[in-house]
């Protein structure tokens, strides 16, 4: 977790990223890092007939306030 | 003592190696400020309808009505978004608010702010378009501190020095040669258009030097193009979902012109001019889930509002005509008045609290429809308190440029007095309220 400021506040972020697949909707676990993410997208296009399959990687960054409410 | 420094020696180590085994794509992220910029436009966006690009404001006037209608929003950096909605009648295009220290007739007023929770934002994207974004950004960078150096050492200055004293050496040329006596004419002619393209340029290359920024302006140029240039690289598009919520607080002011019937009056007094004066303050906190897959979007609110109103709603609406004879002899030619009225047990100036919730549930592709439940409890002085639950099925038509919601159109069944508190004869399924209504409650993606 990381720390950084909006304004006078200071603020936290995660980051997680996802392997998904636009052509058969195949959506792969959450990680942290996002090289782990492309070796599940790498193994979806392995497999046998999805080595066409549109995969990408979707990632969410989340912030969350350290003091204040 | 010895062991515990060589622990945190050997933690030290691990931690530096896990650092070094991190890859750009493992740290990359969006600036915090790229991030609030995206997530303070995709809420403004929501909460107004508008692009923050756009004016955000627009109004309307029916002259057939003689109504004007405006809604204003104004969007402030830190996450605030303040809406306007006001509606009134019109004379002689003037839309007078107050008349002889009156509210007009007509007028309403609806205020509300927007507050952005920072806590539990997230943005959804794809991890490429971060990657490309980042490029362009670096780029940008680039070519801003390039261009600073060029301007510290003065290069274009330089540059055109040299590039003058070429042009006057091929003046000189030009004109010696144009002074060779042997020279045919054709030869000459050609010489001379020559000399008098080179003397064009080099007039062009001392204009330049003579125009050229100071350093300090030069800088100035430089840093206003950068941020021109950042700003022009927007994220939005990149965006496939989010996750935020806001506070609204709203005060809203309607007076509402009527016609009373009374038939157990005298003739005279059966039919008068009636009105009130509505105020709402109202307390609100929304949660909205967006996503571009299907099935994943979600919103949710629940407020509160205290109000003092009558119970215009629940009188019953008549039509009126009179009939004025303009001959002695009746029949003959007379002129007929057609109005509506409202009968029943009328009050006014009722304290009425409401709490209420809405939940949405958005479904199919594109989210074109959506589950929804309104549960509303409302309590009012001298009645026993209601709670009435809504459902209703969302249909959103699409523009098919933008796949902004143009028309958002709901089939409700609204159950009316759950616990039968008024002791009313009907069955529940028999309370009811069933429609289609066009409002929600934000725009929506």
């Amino acid at each position: 977790m990381k720390h950084f400021k909006i304004g006078d506040e200071t603020h936290s972020y995660t980051i997680r990223h996802m392997a998904y697949c636009k052509t058969c909707h195949f959506e792969g676990p959450w990680h942290a890092k996002e090289s782990d993410a492309e070796t599940d997208a790498a193994d979806h296009i392995a497999e046998p007939g999805k080595d066409d399959h549109d995969v990408r990687i979707r990632t969410e960054q989340t912030t969350d306030r350290l003091f204040g409410i | 003592m010895k062991y515990s420094i060589c622990l945190i020696l050997c933690y030290l180590t691990i931690l530096t190696v896990h650092g070094q085994r991190m890859s750009f794509a493992d740290s990359a992220r969006l600036s915090d400020k790229v991030f609030k910029k995206t997530i303070n436009q995709q809420f403004s966006n929501l909460v107004t309808g508008q692009s923050k690009t756009s004016i955000g404001n627009f109004a309307s006037i029916d002259l057939r009505e003689a109504e004007v209608s405006f809604a204003g929003s104004r969007i402030f950096d830190s996450g605030r978004v303040m809406t306007i909605k006001t509606s009134g009648a019109v004379s002689d295009g003037l839309y007078s608010i107050f008349s002889n220290s009156k509210l007009n007739t007509q007028v309403s007023l609806d205020i509300k702010l927007h507050f952005l929770r920072f806590h539990h934002q997230i943005l959804g994207y794809d991890f490429d378009s971060l990657v490309a974004y980042d490029a362009k950004y670096e780029k940008l960078n680039r070519e801003y501190q390039a261009r600073a150096l060029a301007i510290k050492y003065r290069v274009d200055s330089v540059a055109l020095d040299k590039k003058l004293r070429a042009t006057e050496k091929t003046i000189n040329t030009l004109e010696t040669l144009l002074a060779i006596s042997s020279n045919s004419a054709m030869v000459k002619d050609s010489l001379t258009i020559e000399l008098g393209t080179t003397k064009i340029l080099r007039d062009s290359i001392v204009y330049a030097i003579n125009t050229l920024p100071s350093e300090n302006t030069g800088n100035r140029i430089n840093t206003t193009a950068r941020t021109l240039a950042r700003d022009a690289l927007a994220f939005q598009a990149a965006v496939n979902g989010f996750k935020f919520g806001w506070f609204t607080v709203g005060y809203k002011v309607n007076k509402n012109d009527f016609k009373f019937c009374d038939p157990s009056l005298a003739f005279e007094l059966q039919v008068m001019d009636s009105s009130f004066v509505t105020h709402e303050a109202s307390f609100q906190f929304s949660h909205y889930k967006w996503s571009e897959v299907a099935y994943q979007s979600k919103y949710w609110d629940i407020g509160m509002s205290l109000s003092v109103s009558d119970n215009f709603g629940l009188l019953k609406k008549k039509e009126i005509s009179e009939t004025t004879n303009l001959a002695p002899v009746a029949g003959v030619r007379s002129i007929t008045n057609k109005y509506n009225v409202y009968q029943g047990n009328y009050k006014r100036n009722l304290i009425k609290w409401k709490g209420y919730a809405d939940v949405y549930y958005f479904l199919f592709e594109n989210n074109l429809g959506a589950l929804h439940f309104y549960p509303e409890w409302v309590i009012q002085k001298s009645e026993r308190p209601l709670f009435n639950f809504g459902s209703g099925f969302l249909f959103s038509f699409k523009d098919a440029k933008t796949d902004g919601a143009i028309v958002n159109a709901e089939l409700y069944y609204n159950f009316l007095d759950i616990f039968n508190s008024t002791e009313a004869k009907e069955k529940l399924f028999e309370r009811n309220d069933i429609g289609i209504r066009f409002t929600f409650p934000i725009q929506f993606k």
